[in-house]
């Protein structure tokens, strides 16, 4: 594979030659081919400086007002000769700008000129000064796109990590939430922050995440979405082995329960591990409600979730295996209504399958001008007009509906795609064997679930294998029930030990 | 991959397995009990007791994997004898469960594919369930375990009208020495929780297997479903009563409207698919105890040729399995005896050498 170009001197270090050290930076950032890249030229106090920055990236308004202007007012007699000296001189009296850093590596400088800092080379200094400068355009926070809520938060995270920090520190507002700093992308390196609460978070899951990130050999990861795949623990399986989230209270909250919170640039979503499958179940508002409402949403969700992945492949088993089991009014009905359908149940479940997809696929990717003339297709040509030719029967109409209905109660998008597939899977079981055909899928999926890990923590706990949890797993009971963090937080967590008496 | 399995899930996986081995063993392939079927499973759990609690009387006072603390204690060939030997037991037993699940399979509707086709099927479920490693079999057999109360009650609550305390008589069913037969056969099928107990690592919830828990969990359960099974329908002496009339009495009873079979379906199936599973795994655990080296899906794949090799044969009939079943009950006692005895001899013998140094 071709080395990026430049590549030696990419790897190499500030001269201390200000004009070598220039022309390098030049050439590194294609200048003057590249005409994003800013590099201005002042002297100032007597010493000759050079700012470098990416227009557009870093706030030029703050450059010129807190780095030239600021430069040009301060003039002493005769500035510091003596490298450190003059650092200091220029860190303490000449910059406004309150976050600054020394560096020497061109790489690094590189990274941070490109992510919208502001680099500052004078004469004399044997290092480069970053200034902290990013002022590119973002979106504002606003609604959340894809986990709405009745109560609770509106905000959702943006495409800006710096702003899901803030937003998370907001909401946590705990000296003991770390934020800690690393890249991914060998070629082409994205920032991710791992935020953790100190003394809450499991320390041997942190390790292991960070462990999992520093082994990441991709040439450029575009996305936290991508992120996860590259660290979860089985690529193989259907269901997220993380959380992905757009929710700042959402993650907060995950926060407080020992788990790590992992926050990427341009991803507005925030990854969030270890997880079990009841996090995947749980929605950001059950906790706002009344417990009993919250208990009662849950189970409307448990259920539909169960419909949605049964529901088409017991039809296809009843009725092509164990007619016997449907009553006898009902059975009329269905024969009734197929009794004119030329195709088998298989193949009619798969048609309104394949229908429901492509309709849902549409909704997505089609401009919202004229999502509304979707709704038109999809209901009625689609629907309507099938049974009216008969390739269909109205019943199949029903359960497509209601496994649909069920799908999108679940409320992690990750999940309701692995169910989709999961329901094929017990379509064709049922169609092929009936209800003995359904139950060894079930069987045999069912221990994959139960033998699934994320991050070291079984995916079926604290349920199977048992941990001691809260009763807020399959019902939220009552606030003050919930005494204790999530069953992989240190047991003495300072969150919740007793406050030592002075 | 190391066949493992922690003790926490070990004990869930005993007593789902246990109990379905007994309920399918006396329900189906015992009919000669009649009524007395509950009073068999009963009788079978007290004459197995003492060996759930000389299992919990070594693990008490060894710690560790039972088959690497009998080994230390009675020597690597002693045990391993013995494993291989409850190798080919769990063999047949699995075998003649499969040929039971597919049976069903075919009572239940697919009356017209092939055993071969519906048997393919099943191994292959279970070689993929098994690769899964105790943690998923355990883990998934104690979520089992949890929901099995709720598809029992709503099936206890739609046969409620048709129970008869009157059906439980006579109570001794055909007559004691019948009844003293099943009680044998049933222990032997309680003592299948052996394997398992001897592969179980102490976990971190559960140090140990407590064999005397989990043998009467898995008495209870059983005892309580051939109660109700009993009550349901008379007994009806002079009947074939073959492995499908069986199925018939099990599964329809003619009283309540076939829709609602289908929760017994379920219970049924998933139950005798963890029984399954939990001897093929055990098996394959034990077989990888003395070929270390080999990963652990070879190894299940070999004892799930085993079985569908054997379920094709004359061995899984029922009348091999519940013979069978008697001598599987004694080969328990006479392992613990046989270890214990190795056990104490080689302890006298070290300590005679080390008084001669």
């Amino acid at each position: 594979m071709a080395n990026m170009p430049n590549n030696a001197l990419l790897n190499g270090e500030i001269l201390g030659d200000f004009d070598a050290d220039v022309q390098n930076l030049q050439t590194l950032l294609n200048y003057p081919l590249n005409k994003d890249a800013v590099f201005h030229s002042f002297s100032a106090c007597g010493i000759q400086m050079c700012v470098v920055l990416i227009d557009g990236m870093a706030d030029s308004d703050r450059v010129s007002d807190f780095v030239l202007r600021a430069a040009q007012k301060l003039c002493p007699a005769s500035p510091p000769s003596e490298p450190q000296a003059r650092l200091k001189f220029l860190q303490e009296h000449v910059l406004e700008i309150p976050q600054l850093e020394e560096e020497t590596q061109y790489k690094k400088l590189l990274a941070s000129v490109l992510s919208g800092m502001t680099l500052l080379l004078a004469e004399g200094l044997q290092q480069a000064i970053l200034l902290e400068t990013r002022g590119f355009e973002k979106r504002s926070v606003s609604h959340t796109t894809n986990e709405s809520v009745v109560i609770g938060s509106q905000e959702g995270f943006v495409e800006s990590m710096r702003t899901n920090i803030t937003l998370l520190r907001r909401y946590c507002q705990s000296p003991q939430l770390i934020t800690e700093f690393t890249e991914v992308g060998t070629k082409v390196p994205s920032r991710v922050g791992i935020l953790y609460l100190k003394g809450v978070a499991n320390e041997t899951v942190l390790r292991e995440i960070r462990r999992r990130i520093k082994c990441l050999d991709a040439p450029c990861v575009q996305g936290i979405g991508q992120l996860q795949q590259y660290i979860e623990d089985s690529w193989m399986a259907l269901l997220p082995q993380m959380l992905e989230t757009e929710r700042p209270d959402r993650a907060v909250s995950c926060l407080l329960d020992g788990q790590v919170v992992l926050v990427m640039d341009n991803s507005p979503y925030a990854l969030i591990a270890p997880i079990t499958l009841y996090h995947l179940l749980h929605a950001s508002d059950d906790s706002y409600m009344r417990w009993q409402y919250g208990s009662f949403l849950r189970i409307i969700r448990i259920f539909g979730i169960l419909l949605s992945l049964f529901l088409p492949g017991l039809y296809v088993a009843l009725t092509l295996y164990h007619t016997h089991l449907i009553s006898m009014s009902l059975l009329s009905s269905i024969a009734e209504a197929r009794s004119s359908v030329p195709i088998p149940v298989l193949l009619e479940t798969m048609i309104m399958e394949l229908a429901f997809y492509l309709i849902n696929e549409a909704g997505t990717r089609m401009p919202s001008q004229i999502g509304s003339a979707l709704g038109i297709v999809g209901g009625l040509i689609l629907g309507q007009a099938a049974v009216a030719a008969s390739i269909i029967s109205p019943i199949m109409i029903i359960i497509v509906a209601i496994t649909g209905l069920g799908n999108y109660v679940i409320p992690n998008y990750g999940f309701s795609v692995g169910t989709v597939v999961y329901r094929l899977l017990i379509i064709f079981a049922g169609a092929i064997a009936g209800l003995y055909g359904i139950l060894l899928v079930t069987f045999a999926l069912f221990c994959h679930l139960c033998s699934m890990r994320s991050f070291g923590v079984p995916y079926m706990a604290p349920v199977a294998p048992w941990r001691p949890h809260n009763p807020d797993i399959l019902l939220r009971l009552p606030l003050w029930m919930q005494k204790t963090r999530m069953f992989f937080a240190p047991r003495n967590n300072w969150i919740d030990g007793e406050e030592e008496d002075e | 991959m190391k066949l493992s399995i922690s003790a926490d899930s070990a004990r869930w996986l005993c007593v789902t397995a246990a109990t379905a081995r007994v309920f399918f063993g006396i329900a189906i392939d015992t009919p000669e009990l009649y009524s007395a079927t509950w009073l068999a499973a009963l009788m079978g759990g007290v004459l197995v007791l003492p060996i759930g609690f000389a299992a919990n009387a070594w693990t008490k006072k060894h710690s560790g994997m039972p088959y690497a603390t009998l080994s230390t204690a009675c020597g690597k060939g002693a045990v391993r004898a013995l494993s291989f030997l409850w190798i080919l037991v769990m063999t047949v037993d699995a075998a003649s469960i499969a040929m039971g699940i597919t049976y069903s399979a075919g009572y239940v509707a697919l009356r017209s594919n092939s055993v071969l086709y519906l048997r393919t099927g099943l191994m292959l479920v279970i070689l993929y369930s098994v690769s899964m490693n105790g943690i998923g079999l355990g883990s998934s057999s104690r979520i089992w375990i949890k929901a099995f109360p709720l598809l029992m009650g709503v099936v206890i609550l739609l046969q409620f009208s048709s129970y008869r305390f009157g059906f439980l008589a006579p109570i001794l069913g055909k007559n004691a020495a019948t009844l003293l037969q099943g009680a044998f056969r049933s222990a032997g099928w309680y003592a299948s929780l052996f394997p398992i107990w001897l592969i179980a690592k102490p976990g971190r919830v559960h140090r140990q297997v407590n064999m005397v828990w989990s043998l009467g969990m898995s008495c209870g359960l059983a005892t309580v479903l051939l109660l109700l099974l009993s009550m349901e329908s008379p007994a009806m002496q002079g009947a074939i009563h073959t492995r499908v009339f069986q199925f018939d009495l099990l599964f329809a009873n003619g009283r309540f409207p076939l829709a609602l079979q289908l929760p017994l379906i379920i219970l049924w199936f998933i139950s005798l698919l963890y029984l399954l599973c939990s001897e093929t795994f055990a098996s394959a655990a034990l077989l990888q105890a003395f070929l270390p080296k080999i990963h652990g899906r070879i190894l299940i794949l070999v004892i799930v040729i085993g079985i569908f090799a054997v379920s094709l044969t004359r061995f899984s009939e029922r009348e091999i399995t519940t013979f069978l079943s008697i001598w599987q009950y004694i080969a328990v006692w006479a392992s613990f005896l046989a270890l214990f005895l190795a056990a104490q001899i080689r302890k006298v013998g070290k300590s005679q050498c080390e008084n001669a140094v």
